[in-house]
């Protein structure tokens, strides 16, 4: 299980995460909502060791893993797609996947992963000696998550992956998590687009000015009035 | 012709192999090492010491100053350069501060040549006998100085397209922010480039001692040179560096044969003002 408690993240004065409590079972979805700018970011940022933690502890099956530095943090088993998705434009499929199989729990696996990682995405098998920059926004973010499933994750971060997608790719994109999410790993996932990380998440966290202000299963915050205000626009 | 041809070669063979060191320094660790030229006349010292007074020939020798001059690249690093890395809050001010560091280490290398060898030109005689090619007689030194720098400048060129190793390092230069997402970690990749580029400047020094006259105070020049290389190429562009440094041996050998010998550095900074004028990133940079 991954346990977040009391964590609070700092830039300066700003105070962008502020004591929050979030956990996340393996293979489970869940699903943080939030507004521009609430500290989502911040929040996967300070798991996957890329902002320091102020305060608070971040745990790993009870296992403290505050302060780690990021590659250690990859080893552990996490693994966090970020925003602007953090491949490696001028290296091809290939590379950015077999690079994802760095850490030393995922090397022995690179081939079956691989392998797997083509299952979910054939897109990726056929272009894999394609350049990553020169490919298109929903094929790069494919490679994203490719590259994050090569490090044998328990836990996988991602940062808004519907940012800047056709609706339809989006769709794609959460059914190739939903196989992910099979193989026992555990997704916590960021996102704006509330009705379709709602869709496919089995619980959700409200996020507002670095606070979590509610939590539920999917269908109670699906019908929460405050979410529905919030986020929905009054009416589904 | 084809006597100048090949000479312009091997030079720019030279500085081709150099500056994909001092390529790896700066594009992987980040360093803008200024001692770089010095490292590259301090192997030539010991090259040519092991030569003329323990007799070790100069291929010989290269076994013994590769491992060598990685361990001091490496303790300069750890020494040195790694609290620079610690404290810089950014990029650029790394940058600045190693520029002052080697700035500095300069002349402590050139003080410390200059008080053990003094400041006159040393060259010694290695395979000094003409060979034949293509019925132009070319020393043997000079050949085999552009073998060696070819063959190692491959052998790197191997590891970084090749290898897990060398893609990481790759990785680091093109993503150093996105890298440590990848389980990398950026801190031993970048003390190892730097150690892997003092390496290939000693190689380049032990390779240069074979055919060229050297003093204690010339390594500015190849500093000069090896950045002016790594610009031309592109920054962080090792296909780049291999091109660039050959193209300019070959200018400087031609101007010298045919214009000028007193024109050679001019004829350097020429090329390379005309080239960033055209392509202000460099041959293989990006824009």
């Amino acid at each position: 299980m991954l346990e977040l408690n009391n964590m609070l993240v700092r830039y300066g004065k700003h105070l962008a995460v502020d004591g929050v409590n979030i956990s996340v079972e393996k293979g489970e979805v869940v699903v943080v909502l939030g507004a521009n700018g609430a500290g989502k970011s911040s929040i996967l940022k300070a798991i996957a060791g890329m902002v320091p933690v102020a305060d608070g502890t971040i745990s790993l099956d009870h296992t403290p893993i505050t302060g780690m530095p990021a590659h250690q943090l990859t080893n552990r088993g996490i693994a966090l797609v970020p925003e602007g998705r953090g491949i490696i434009g001028r290296m091809t499929v290939e590379e950015n996947l077999r690079l994802g199989a760095t850490p030393a729990r995922a090397r022995d696996y690179e081939d079956d992963t691989i392998a797997q990682v083509y299952d979910i995405f054939p897109r990726l098998h056929e272009r894999k000696r394609q350049f990553v920059h020169t490919m298109s926004g929903g094929e790069q973010q494919m490679v994203a998550i490719g590259r994050a499933m090569m490090s044998k994750p328990d836990f996988l971060l991602l940062d808004e992956p519907s940012l800047g997608l056709a609706p339809i790719i989006v769709g794609d994109m959460f059914k190739a998590l939903a196989r992910v999410r099979k193989t026992g790993v555990g997704l916590l996932i960021v996102e704006q687009n509330v009705k379709i990380s709602l869709r496919h998440a089995d619980r959700g966290y409200l996020l507002e000015a670095g606070r979590i202000t509610g939590s539920g299963t999917s269908d109670e915050l699906m019908n929460d009035a405050a979410v529905r205000h919030a986020f929905l626009g009054g009416d589904i | 012709m084809l006597e100048h041809l090949i000479n312009g070669l091997v030079l720019g063979g030279t500085y081709a192999l150099v500056a994909m060191g001092l390529s790896l320094q700066y594009g992987i660790a980040r360093i803008m090492n200024l001692s770089f030229g010095d490292t590259i006349i301090a192997a030539c010292f010991a090259t040519y010491i092991l030569f003329s007074s323990f007799g070790i020939n100069p291929i010989v020798a290269l076994a013994i100053i590769l491992p060598a001059s990685y361990i001091v690249s490496l303790g300069v690093y750890r020494l040195m350069m790694e609290p620079l890395v610690k404290r810089a809050p950014d990029e650029g001010a790394l940058e600045v501060d190693s520029i002052l560091l080697t700035f500095g280490l300069l002349f402590v290398i050139q003080g410390c040549l200059l008080v053990i060898f003094g400041g006159g030109y040393i060259s010694y005689s290695f395979m000094n006998t003409p060979v034949s090619v293509l019925g132009t007689l070319v020393s043997g030194n000079r050949l085999l100085a552009l073998v060696l720098s070819l063959a190692i400048g491959a052998a790197l060129v191997i590891v970084l397209y090749r290898t897990r190793w060398g893609m990481i390092l790759r990785a680091v230069a093109l993503a150093p922010k996105s890298a440590p997402l990848f389980g990398i970690d950026t801190d031993k990749a970048a003390r190892m480039a730097f150690a892997i580029g003092g390496t290939m400047a000693a190689t380049g020094g032990v390779v240069v001692s074979m055919f060229q006259t050297f003093t204690a105070t010339t390594g500015v020049v190849f500093t000069m040179k090896a950045l002016i290389v790594v610009i031309l190429g592109g920054k962080g562009s090792v296909p780049g560096a291999i091109v660039a440094g050959l193209l300019l041996g070959l200018v400087e050998t031609f101007v010298a044969a045919y214009i000028d010998p007193g024109l050679t550095l001019a004829s350097v900074y020429t090329v390379f003002l005309l080239l960033l004028l055209v392509r202000p990133n460099g041959l293989f940079g990006k824009a």
